[in-house]
C-alpha cells in the first residue's frame, strides 16, 4: 500500500509539510482507495477521520489521511 | 486547468503585492517569518521576495523537522541500522542527511540494510513480511506527520508485532516559535503560520503568540497567492496596531483542527522534557517520545541506543540563519564547501532548507516557474 511518493522533483512531504487533497473512491476498513488530482490512484489509511464516506474528499500526508479536505478541490 | 492554477495567476499574484506596496508604512520595517519550510521553499521558487517592498524582510524559520535534526540523533539512529539483521526504514528525504559518520546512503553502500518508505505503514508491512527480522522506521517531522506515526503504532499493537520499532524524533512548532520569541536578539513581528500542521492542530494553540507576546500570525496555504495574502494580512494587522490569529488557508484548516488526530497523538505519544534542535539548542517540552504503554515499538528502550549529543560542523553557520540572523548566502560556506550535491549544513540537505532552496533558485525571477 502507500505505494506513491508525495514527494515531487521541487519538494519532499516531509519537510514541505506537504499534503494532497484525494477524493475517497472505495473504503475497505480503516483503509481506502483514493484518487488525486492527476487521476491516478492509492491506498491510504482513513482511521483519523471518522464517518467517511466515498465521494468524500480529505487531505493525505505520508500515506494517512489527517483532515477532511473542506473547501480544497 | 489543475486546481493550484488560480493560487499561480499572475494577475492575481500582481493585485495583492501591489495591494501590500501601498498599505506598507514607509517609516517602518516589517520582519515577518515564515515558519514552515513548505513556505519557504515556495518564497524562493516563485521569487515572492522580488515582489516584496524593501521594508519588508522575510525571515526563513525553522520549519523543515530535517534541518533541525541534530547530528547527533542522526548518528543513534544510523548505529541501530548497523546491527546485521536490522532493517533500516526511512523516508526519502532522510537519506542524504549528513551524521557524523555519513548519510544513511553510505551506510546503505557500506551494507546496511537501509530502505526508503513513502510512509511508516509501508515499514509496518515489511515488519510483516520480514518477522525474523527487527524493522525499525526513523520518525521524524512536526505535527502534520506524527498522526502517520501514531496510526502505524496503533496498527502495530493491533497485529501484536513484536519486531516493529519506530525512532521518535517528532518535534513540535509552537515550542519553537515560544523559544524564538524569548531570544534577546531576535526582532520578529509576526508569523507565517504552518498550514498543514494547522490542519491537525488547528489556529487555537497559536493564541499564545498574539496574547502573550503581541505578534501576529497568520495561518497560510503553500501557493504564492496564499502568501502573498497572509502577508498582505500581516501588514493590515501590524499597520492596525492588532495582534491575533487569523486564517488565511479556510480551505484546508479548520480552528480545532482534526480532534481524532490529536486524540490518536495523544495516545501514543507524551512530550520530552527537552529536546536538542540543530543550531538552536534545547528547546523545552519541544518534542515528543513514545508513552509507557507502547514501550515494546520504542526503538529507544528496545534497541538500546539513546541520544547523544555531537557538535554541528563548526564551519557551517545553520544556527544563525535558521534563527534569521544569517541570510543564507551570508554563511562563510554557502556554495562553497556546502552545496546541494555535497551538504555540510543541514539547510542544504533538504529542498525546503532555506540555504538549498537559495542555491537552487537563486536566478528565480516571478512567474517564470509553476
Amino acid at each position: 500500500m502507500n505505494g506513491r511518493c508525495t514527494s515531487d522533483e521541487h519538494s519532499c512531504a516531509t519537510c514541505s509539510d506537504r499534503a494532497d487533497a484525494v477524493r475517497i473512491v472505495a473504503l475497505d476498513g480503516a483503509d481506502a482507495s483514493v484518487e488525486f488530482e492527476d487521476g491516478s490512484r492509492s491506498t491510504v489509511a482513513v482511521d483519523l477521520i471518522p464517518g467517511i464516506r466515498v465521494g468524500d474528499r480529505v487531505l493525505v500526508h505520508q500515506g494517512v489521511a489527517i483532515a477532511p479536505a473542506m473547501g480544497v478541490r | 486547468m489543475r486546481y493550484v492554477d488560480e493560487f499561480r495567476d499572475a494577475a492575481r499574484i500582481k493585485a495583492v503585492a501591489e495591494e501590500i506596496h501601498r498599505s506598507v508604512d514607509p517609516g517602518e520595517t516589517y520582519r515577518i517569518m515564515e515558519v514552515c519550510g513548505g513556505h519557504t521553499h515556495t518564497i524562493f521558487r516563485f521569487g515572492l521576495s522580488q515582489l516584496l517592498p524593501e521594508n519588508i524582510e522575510l525571515i526563513h524559520g525553522p520549519g523543515c523537522p530535517v534541518c533541525v535534526l541534530p547530528m547527533g540523533r542522526m548518528d543513534v539512529g544510523l548505529a541501530m541500522a548497523e546491527r546485521d539483521d536490522l532493517i533500516f526504514t526511512a523516508f526519502g528525504d532522510m537519506m542524504r542527511v549528513p551524521g557524523s559518520k555519513g548519510s544513511p546512503l553510505q551506510s546503505k553502500a557500506r551494507g546496511a540494510d537501509i530502505r526508503m518508505v513513502y510512509s511508516p505503514l509501508d515499514a509496518l508491512k515489511i515488519a510483516q513480511e520480514n518477522p525474523d527480522r527487527p524493522v525499525m522506521f526513523f520518525a521524524i517531522g512536526f505535527e502534520t506527520t506524527t498522526p502517520s506515526t501514531a496510526v502505524t503504532l496503533l496498527r502495530a499493537r493491533e497485529l501484536g508485532l513484536t519486531n516493529f520499532y519506530v525512532y521518535c524524533n517528532h518535534i513540535l512548532v509552537n515550542p519553537a516559535i515560544r523559544a524564538l520569541l524569548e531570544m534577546d536578539d531576535m526582532r520578529l513581528d509576526g508569523f507565517i503560520g504552518p498550514g498543514h500542521v494547522s490542519t491537525v492542530i488547528g489556529c487555537e494553540p497559536y493564541r499564545f503568540i498574539a496574547d502573550e507576546f503581541d505578534r501576529p500570525i497568520v495561518v497560510s496555504g503553500f501557493e504564492p497567492l496564499d502568501i502573498l495574502q497572509s502577508i498582505a494580512m500581516l501588514v493590515r494587522q501590524l499597520n492596525e496596531g492588532r495582534s491575533e490569529v487569523e486564517n488565511q488557508y479556510t480551505r484546508a484548516v479548520s480552528w480545532n483542527g482534526n480532534p481524532s488526530a490529536i486524540a490518536a497523538m495523544d495516545l501514543v505519544f507524551e512530550t520530552r522534557d527537552a529536546f536538542e534542535w540543530r543550531g538552536m539548542g534545547d528547546i523545552p517540552k519541544s518534542a515528543l517520545a513514545i508513552r509507557e504503554e507502547f514501550a515494546a515499538f520504542d526503538a529507544e528502550r528496545q534497541l538500546g541506543v539513546h541520544g547523544q549529543t555531537f557538535p554541528d560542523p563548526i564551519e557551517a553557520q545553520c544556527g544563525e540563519v535558521l534563527k534569521g540572523a544569517l541570510k543564507p548566502t551570508e554563511c562563510k560556506l554557502f556554495g562553497k564547501g556546502c552545496t546541494p550535491e555535497k551538504p555540510v549544513g543541514a539547510l542544504m540537505v533538504s529542498s525546503e532548507g532555506a540555504c538549498a532552496a537559495q542555491y537552487k533558485y537563486a536566478d528565480v525571477t516571478i512567474g517564470t516557474t509553476g
